[in-house]
């Protein structure tokens, strides 16, 4: 059995999914930021597939998906940064890391 | 020249209300001391706005003090400015040489008819305005009829004014009353020299506003009850909107005459309307006619008559009897050949309208007990019989009869309500109120006898007494009823001859004699009132003394039916002989006769109390006597009709436009902002929900694409 | 520049620098502020007047021209833009007629008399530069000859307006708000909601067309058809309904008119005058500079139901003003039934007509018509002066008693006689007494759409014995009749109050008397409107 394209897609899914769910229903606002960790690197993992797998060599000459996912990974450090640092301000000022109770830009 | 320069008589009253409006009267107002206002200090600062409010309940039940009313009721100061006097002289010369120029063209006219043309002469026009082939002309023309009616107006005007100077004495608002009475003169030959429908039309509004502010002289006069008197506020509102509901009939005529012939010229019109269905044509002249029922107070558009009254008693007499009611006979005098070229039934309307209102007038003035109310009603019953003249005259007589009427009636008239301000005015002084009720009158003729006198020649001449000019131009009117075929009319005309005797009669008897008097009561006897009362200064008994002549003399103008003739063919005129040959003159004499000589017998000789418990005794008398005294009940008929229909549709009205229309603009409104309010709830600021959103909606637009491109787009 | 060595831009541009010079005054010389309004808007009308004389001089009172003639204007290029084959083009085109030369110098006449009005009012600095902006807007839309500058201009003089009568208006409680708030937003709202529908109207017509010069439009118009949601419609037609749904928000035509009485009842008192005097007039204008000129088959198609809805303006507006308790309130629905009355000129100018008199006559149907439209746009004149003065009455009362309450007045013509006098003056040339300015243009469209529109004219005329009754009545009650001693402190009017009035006064007595001056100025410009709309009529 090979690996194929599909196997990379599938994973790439399922661990989309996997940070979704846990970014809708996580309350903890880490666990929502580990969520969309999990969710940018399920995009990198179809990225980096689509690029190892093109067959038409068009992209990967160019090794476009992977550069993608390594800005992806880049971007995905700086705003972890900036949203921890978000988190523990609101945590200083609200005493909670509750998202649900974090709703200050309602109507 | 002489004819060409009458222009000045139209314009010469108009002069005078200016000098007096911007000059004297402005003198007069500067020369008064000024009055320091009470409690000046108010009025500043809002806070001021509750106070107000709260007094206003209090200040209800502080009107009672007795002087306070009398100076609202009747403002004076106490001697007039030289500005208040230089206002009425101003009027009065000006209305003099306006009155002798209308003299000389009366006498010039009727000793070289050929000087001027029977169609007449425009004397003065211009274009008012013309837009795409239509003229609108401001034009005004001089021909006999037209002087006829001048000579009334301006005479009848100027003994007014002078009368004034008597009766006004001391008002403050003495030089306004001059500049009112100036307007009013000039409003009325506006209509006098009328050469089209636009300029007859625009001189019977302003005889309507110069009637309203003249009605309404003393401006915060209260109502009385009491006595069924409205407030002059009222009088002058409600004369000024029934003049205006016959007006709308008249212009209506006035339009399809127009959209017909293209022109407001009377003779164009007349021209043009030989080509129109006749039928149409007499609907468009009992339109016009309209208007005339309007201003002449004919039924059903007479209530606002008995109400005028309120005004002051000169104007009473200038213009609610003998000219501005007068000026509805002589529309339909000047508009009468297209009645002619109509069908027939215009001039029955016409005829018909008037004897109804005439013996109609006639039965309600039998009991009012209110001096210048009786004259009112006569007034009314006096004009039905101006247009029964004009109705049933045929060609062969043309307008003569009816104008006829209008002309000595002017002067009787005229005098009638003179006397009666004369007794007001004596009345005033005695007892130091307002006093009209003829109950608080009585025995008067002792005490003035030139005003009682001169009325009894009047109250001769209204009642058609032979010789007198009553009787020529009233007894032509019944007999001719008569001969052209009318005995409904007929018999109406001769009931309301007798009734107008008995009720003038008794009028003069209530008021200057009584049981008791000499000539079994018919001069002088006990005075029912207190207080001395005097005869009225000379200012106003020579106008009374003036006004007998014509009021005797007038009928004897036998030429008057050829000379007001507008009509192409020449017409028959009064003929004395045949007059006093024909059996049903005398029929008609002895009708007055058995009215006055019942009024004679019966006031003169019984006491107005024992007549009064006789009344009230017997059922059936009692009854007519109820409705007779409330005038049929039509007043409180058109009081509930505005109450109940009309401001009730308008307040309908006004519900759907609050409710509905503007219920609408608002309710779209409050909808829209209430989805927005309730859409905002979707916007809860968690992140979290925003997200099921995006994903959700990716998740629904990806299955739909996939579908689309598995079934439609394969 | 060219465009400064026009005067019609000087008339738009003299009020904002008015408006500017204001705001450069320091806020302390109120008295300062007061005299540049003044200086600027008396120097409006002297242009406008100069304007008016200059073509008197060239071209005689006849020869006020027409769209096709126009005796004085000035078209630049402004806009223009270029995509692909998308040619957009907007025109600074000003030019001045018989139609809109008189409602320019009644703009500029009305807005002097109101900052004579308005000398005493609070925060007068803002006041006066706001009254000159909006009437700089309103000169915009009279003289506006683009139909998108046009757009731009009718825009324009909302804002001013809004603040005016949301900052300067009555505090009485309205809906919630107070109702200054309550009626600037309604009158906003009411108005962007026609404005949409003319901006909608106007592009259609400017892609059918090519052109938005109102000279290149009205000698093009559009024609053929469209079907819209299965239904075929002529484009005229669809065209028309469009722009005027605009107009007839600002008429205000039933059954959109419930904005007016709020907007008047919370409006200041020069603001109802400008409101009802000129504002009103920019719905009646551009119904017979757009709406007959450029879509006449539209306009022809829909003069019945004109017609009809022109009597319920009449009949209706006059109808509520019998039970109205408050005075301004009551000018204001007059001011909808008079409204009513140039639309049924214009009904009958362009619509087909019931024909029950046919007669051939001199002149024929085309000249009732054309007496029709001039005693229209007459009475565009004349109820802008009368209503006007009616609204300075009413401001007088106002400022000293501070309630407008007809009830809790009551024979203060005692105290008032002044006032009294030229508030019955007012009140006689509004309910058509000849002699005065309101009658003329009253005779003229009654007695000239009674041969296109027999029957609603014969309902129509019912509105004298209206009109009368409650202007009448409502003198009664405020002036006449039982003096009630509350008022014993009124004073008169004032010297200063007076200006407007005698003003005013002098100008209804005038065009009563002789109104042929001004019906030739009108007249010359509605021809040719009149004789290409009269070929759409079957």
């Amino acid at each position: 059995m090979h690996l194929t394209l599909e196997h990379v897609l599938v994973l790439g899914a399922v661990l989309f999914c996997i940070g979704l769910y846990g970014a809708i229903t996580k309350r903890n606002a880490i666990a929502v930021l580990m969520s969309i960790e999990i969710m940018l690197n399920a995009v990198n993992i179809t990225m980096v597939g689509f690029s190892y797998f093109d067959t038409v060599k068009l992209y990967s000459q160019h090794l476009t998906g992977q550069i993608f996912a390594i800005f992806i990974i880049t971007v995905a450090a700086a705003e972890a940064a900036v949203a921890l640092a978000m988190v523990i301000a609101i945590y200083r000022k609200r005493a909670t890391v509750d998202v649900g109770e974090i709703d200050m830009m309602k109507w | 020249m002489l004819y060409q320069l009458s222009w000045t008589i139209l314009f010469a009253p108009l002069l005078a209300f200016a000098v007096i409006i911007f000059g004297t009267r402005v003198w007069d107002l500067r020369s008064r001391p000024k009055v320091a206002l009470p409690a000046a200090e108010h009025g500043h600062g809002e806070h001021h706005t509750d106070d107000h409010d709260t007094h206003a309940v209090t200040d209800e039940h502080g009107h009672g003090g007795h002087s306070e009313q009398d100076e609202d009721d009747d403002p004076h100061v106490p001697q007039l400015s030289a500005g208040a006097k230089a206002s009425a002289y101003a009027a009065l010369v000006i209305m003099a040489l306006a009155c002798i120029y209308s003299w000389v063209l009366l006498f010039s006219t009727v000793l070289h008819p050929a000087d001027l043309a029977a169609a007449g002469k425009e004397v003065f026009a211009y274009n008012w305005l013309s837009v795409g082939g239509l003229n609108y002309i401001v034009g005004f023309h001089l021909d006999r009829l037209g002087i006829a009616m001048m000579v009334v107006v301006t005479t009848i005007t100027f003994l007014v004014q002078f009368y004034s100077q008597g009766y006004m004495e001391n008002s403050a608002g003495y030089a306004r009353f001059y500049a009112y009475l100036s307007l009013f003169a000039f409003s009325m030959l506006v209509i006098v020299f009328a050469e089209n429908f636009l300029v007859i039309f625009c001189g019977w509004e302003l005889v309507g506003l110069s009637s309203y502010l003249l009605i309404g002289f003393w401006i915060n006069k209260r109502a009385k009850p009491e006595e069924q008197r409205p407030s002059p506020a009222s009088a002058n509102l409600q004369a000024f909107i029934m003049n205006r509901i016959g007006d709308v009939g008249f212009i209506l005529g006035i339009m399809i005459l127009f959209v017909n012939t293209g022109s407001f010229d009377f003779i164009a019109v007349q021209h043009g309307v030989v080509h129109m269905d006749k039928t149409l044509l007499g609907i468009a002249m009992i339109l016009v006619f309209c208007g005339a029922m309007g201003k002449s107070a004919q039924f059903p558009l007479h209530t606002w008559l008995p109400s005028a009254m309120e005004g002051p008693t000169p104007v009473s007499a200038l213009i609610h009897a003998a000219t501005m009611v007068a000026a509805g006979v002589y529309m339909i005098a000047r508009t009468s050949p297209l009645f002619a070229t109509a069908a027939p039934f215009a001039w029955e309307v016409v005829a018909s309208i008037g004897a109804f209102t005439a013996f109609f007038a006639a039965t309600i003035a039998l009991v009012q007990s209110d001096f210048k109310r009786v004259l009112a009603f006569s007034t009314i019953s006096q004009l039905g019989y101006m247009f029964v003249g004009l109705g049933v005259a045929g060609p062969e007589y043309g307008v003569g009869p009816g104008m006829f009427h209008l002309f000595t009636h002017a002067f009787f008239k005229a005098l009638l309500f003179l006397g009666a301000g004369s007794v007001l005015h004596g009345l005033h002084h005695a007892m130091h109120k307002e006093v009209q009720d003829v109950r608080l009158m009585g025995g008067l003729a002792s005490k003035m006898p030139i005003t009682a006198a001169t009325w009894l020649i009047a109250v001769l001449a209204i009642s058609g007494f032979p010789g007198f000019s009553g009787f020529y131009s009233k007894e032509e009117i019944i007999g001719l009823a008569l001969e052209q075929g009318h005995p409904v009319i007929y018999a109406l005309t001769l009931a309301t001859a007798g009734l107008t005797a008995f009720y003038m009669l008794r009028a003069f008897i209530l008021a200057f004699g009584g049981k008791g008097g000499k000539f079994m009561g018919l001069w002088g006897g006990p005075y029912r009132g207190y207080g001395e009362v005097k005869e009225s200064p000379l200012y106003m008994t020579i106008p009374l003394m003036l006004l007998v002549i014509p009021s005797v003399l007038a009928g004897y103008w036998t030429g008057f039916y050829q000379y007001v003739n507008v009509s192409a063919e020449n017409v028959a005129n009064l003929s004395i002989p045949a007059l006093f040959q024909a059996t049903d003159t005398w029929i008609g004499v002895i009708v007055s006769l058995v009215g006055l000589g019942f009024a004679w017998f019966l006031y003169g000789r019984v006491d107005l109390v024992k007549i009064n418990q006789v009344v009230q005794s017997n059922a059936a008398l009692r009854t007519i006597h109820r409705i007779l005294f409330n005038r049929y009940y039509v007043d409180d008929l058109y009081n509930w009709i505005v109450k109940y229909v009309v401001l009730g549709l308008a307040a309908l009205a006004q519900a759907f436009d609050r409710y509905i229309v503007d219920g609408i603009v608002n309710g779209v409104a409050s909808g829209v902002t209430g989805t927005g309010s309730g859409i905002r709830r979707l916007e809860t600021g968690r992140v979290q929900s925003y997200m099921i959103g995006f994903f959700g909606g990716v998740a629904v637009l990806a299955v739909v694409f996939v579908v689309l491109i598995t079934t439609v787009w394969k | 520049m060219a465009i400064f060595g026009n005067w019609l831009t000087w008339i738009i541009l003299l009020p904002v620098l008015g408006a500017i010079g204001i705001y450069v005054v320091p806020k302390r010389y109120e008295n300062a502020a007061r005299w540049t309004a003044l200086v600027f808007s008396a120097a409006t009308f002297v242009v406008a007047m100069g304007v008016f004389f200059y073509i008197l001089h060239a071209r005689g009172i006849n020869g006020f021209g027409s769209l096709n003639d126009l005796p004085y204007a000035i078209n630049l290029p402004w806009i223009n833009f270029a995509a692909g084959t998308t040619h957009f083009t907007v025109h600074y085109f000003l030019g001045v007629d018989g139609l809109s030369l008189p409602m320019v110098i009644l703009n500029a006449l009305l807005t002097m008399l109101s900052v004579i009005g308005g000398w005493k009012k609070k925060n007068v600095r803002a006041y006066m530069a706001l009254l000159l902006l909006l009437e700089a807007g309103v000169m915009g839309v009279f003289m506006a000859l683009d139909i998108f500058f046009f757009f731009l201009m009718w825009e324009v003089e909302l804002a001013p307006m809004f603040i005016l009568i949301g900052v300067w208006g009555s505090d009485v409680v309205k809906h919630g708000v107070p109702g200054r708030v309550y009626s600037a937003w309604k009158f906003l709202l009411y108005t962007f909601f026609g404005s949409v529908f003319m901006l909608a109207g106007f592009i259609l017509l400017y892609f059918h067309a090519g052109s938005s010069d109102m000279t290149v439009l009205s000698h093009h118009l559009i024609g053929g058809s469209t079907t819209i949601l299965g239904v075929s419609i002529s484009l005229q037609l669809l065209t028309f309904l469009l722009v005027f749904i605009a107009f007839a928000v600002k008429i205000p035509m039933f059954p959109f008119h419930t904005w007016l009485p709020d907007a008047h009842t919370d409006a200041p008192t020069e603001v109802s005058v400008l409101l009802a005097g000129v504002l009103l007039k920019m719905g009646a204008y551009g119904l017979i500079r757009f709406c007959f000129t450029l879509f006449p088959g539209g306009l022809s198609q829909f003069a019945g139901v004109l017609a009809v809805l022109a009597v319920i303006n009449i009949l209706y507006g006059a109808a509520i003003c019998l039970v109205q308790t408050d005075m301004k309130k009551l000018i204001a629905y007059s001011s909808v039934s008079h409204m009513g009355i140039i639309l049924l000129g214009v009904a009958a100018a362009a619509g087909g007509g019931n024909g029950f008199f046919t007669g051939a006559l001199a002149g024929g149907d085309l000249a009732f018509r054309q007496a029709a439209l001039t005693g229209a746009t007459l009475q565009m004149f004349s109820h802008g002066i009368i209503t006007g003065m009616l609204f300075f009455c009413v401001g007088v009362v106002y400022d000293l008693a501070h309630t407008r309450e007809i009830a809790i007045f009551g024979g203060i013509a005692k105290r008032m006689p002044m006032l009294g006098t030229l508030f019955t003056f007012a009140a006689m040339a509004s309910l058509g007494l000849p002699g005065l300015a309101g009658f003329v243009a009253e005779y003229m469209v009654f007695t000239s759409s009674f041969r296109v529109w027999t029957i609603p004219t014969i309902l129509a005329v019912f509105t004298m014995i209206l009109t009368a009754a409650y202007l009448l009545w409502m003198i009664k009650r405020v002036f006449f009749g039982t003096f009630n001693k509350k008022w014993d402190w009124l004073p008169d009017i004032s010297k200063r109050e007076l200006i407007p009035l005698f003003a005013l006064a002098g100008l209804i007595v005038f065009v009563g008397i002789y109104p042929a001056p001004l019906i030739n100025v009108i007249s010359s410009s509605l021809t040719p409107i009149i004789q290409s709309a009269v070929t759409f009529i079957k």
